[in-house]
């Protein structure tokens, strides 16, 4: 006998029960998802036609949710396929990504002449130079040089506190690939951050005594 | 120049912030950052540089919306496709 599932299908529900479930467990993760979208498509406009798509999307297709798991990466996930599937064929508006972004990002790739891989063949820099105290705006320069998949898994890491299990549910990828991508962005991150230190005349206060 | 023990901590230490560390690997790393201070200042700026780009994200990735006037769309467009 097929072992029974410990939470139900959302499709068991009324109607009712439905609505009351999508507005008391996924509109909390409005705001959310628009800044997500809006970080994606870089126009308030273009954002609330994803965020709006993403909702119906998720209305839709709730019976496929499964209750008990989590709603906001599964929103996430929703919408993320759709800026791939749907947005970006549809949108005549050029966006900041770029076709060559993707082809950059394929996971094995390395354009940083400055590294070398782990035992796991991972990227590694080397971390006895660094970047150091940052300044305004570099941060945000350096981010949005980054390929798309990269700043993309930095966004959803550090800023909307995913797990890598959930960030290896989202983005459709295995954990083991989770952490190398972050890896191998952190490191171009701090890469160009140092690059800029260097420029600025910044120094590395790592070993500095107080 | 760090030896290989503390370029193995370090490899390591981006997951140690992330939390996503096993129990055995966190109690491997915290007993050599105990004696270690240089891989101590490593792990203090991967740190400072979570934080600053924590910062900037909200700094620029936050986009204030109408979220009730979103809702509502969202509930129209619903109503639209779904209702009989």
């Amino acid at each position: 006998m097929e072992e029974e599932v410990d939470f139900y299908k959302i499709g068991s529900k009324s109607p009712k029960e439905r609505e009351v479930y999508f507005n008391d467990k996924f509109f909390p993760h409005l705001s959310t998802l628009y800044n997500y979208a809006f970080y994606l498509t870089k126009d308030e406009e273009d954002a609330n036609d994803l965020v709006q798509d993403t909702f119906v999307k998720a209305f839709r297709f709730m019976d496929n949710f499964q209750e008990g798991t989590n709603e906001k990466a599964w929103l996430f996930k929703i919408m993320k396929n759709g800026f791939i599937n749907d947005y970006r064929k549809k949108s005549a508006k050029p966006t900041h990504f770029s076709f060559d972004d993707v082809i950059e990002t394929k996971d094995g790739d390395s354009n940083d002449e400055n590294s070398s891989q782990d035992l796991n063949g991972v990227e590694v820099r080397d971390n006895t130079d660094h970047f150091k105290s940052m300044m305004g705006d570099e941060v945000t320069t350096a981010l949005e040089r980054l390929p798309v998949d990269y700043r993309q898994i930095i966004v959803l890491a550090d800023l909307e506190d995913f797990t890598y299990e959930e960030l290896s549910d989202i983005l459709e990828i295995p954990i083991g690939t989770v952490r190398s991508r972050l890896f191998r962005a952190r490191n171009m991150l701090k890469t160009k951050l140092q690059l800029y230190g260097t420029k600025m005349g910044y120094k590395d206060k790592r070993f500095k005594n107080d | 120049m760090a030896d290989s023990a503390c370029q193995d901590i370090r490899n390591q230490v981006m997951y140690y912030i992330d939390n996503e560390l096993s129990e055995d690997k966190r109690i491997w790393l915290l007993s050599h950052l105990n004696k270690c201070t240089d891989c101590r200042d490593y792990l203090c700026l991967e740190q400072d540089l979570k934080t600053k780009i924590c910062e900037k994200l909200k700094d620029n990735y936050f986009c204030r919306c109408d979220v009730q006037r979103l809702k509502e769309s969202i509930k129209d467009k619903i109503n639209t496709y779904f209702q009989p």
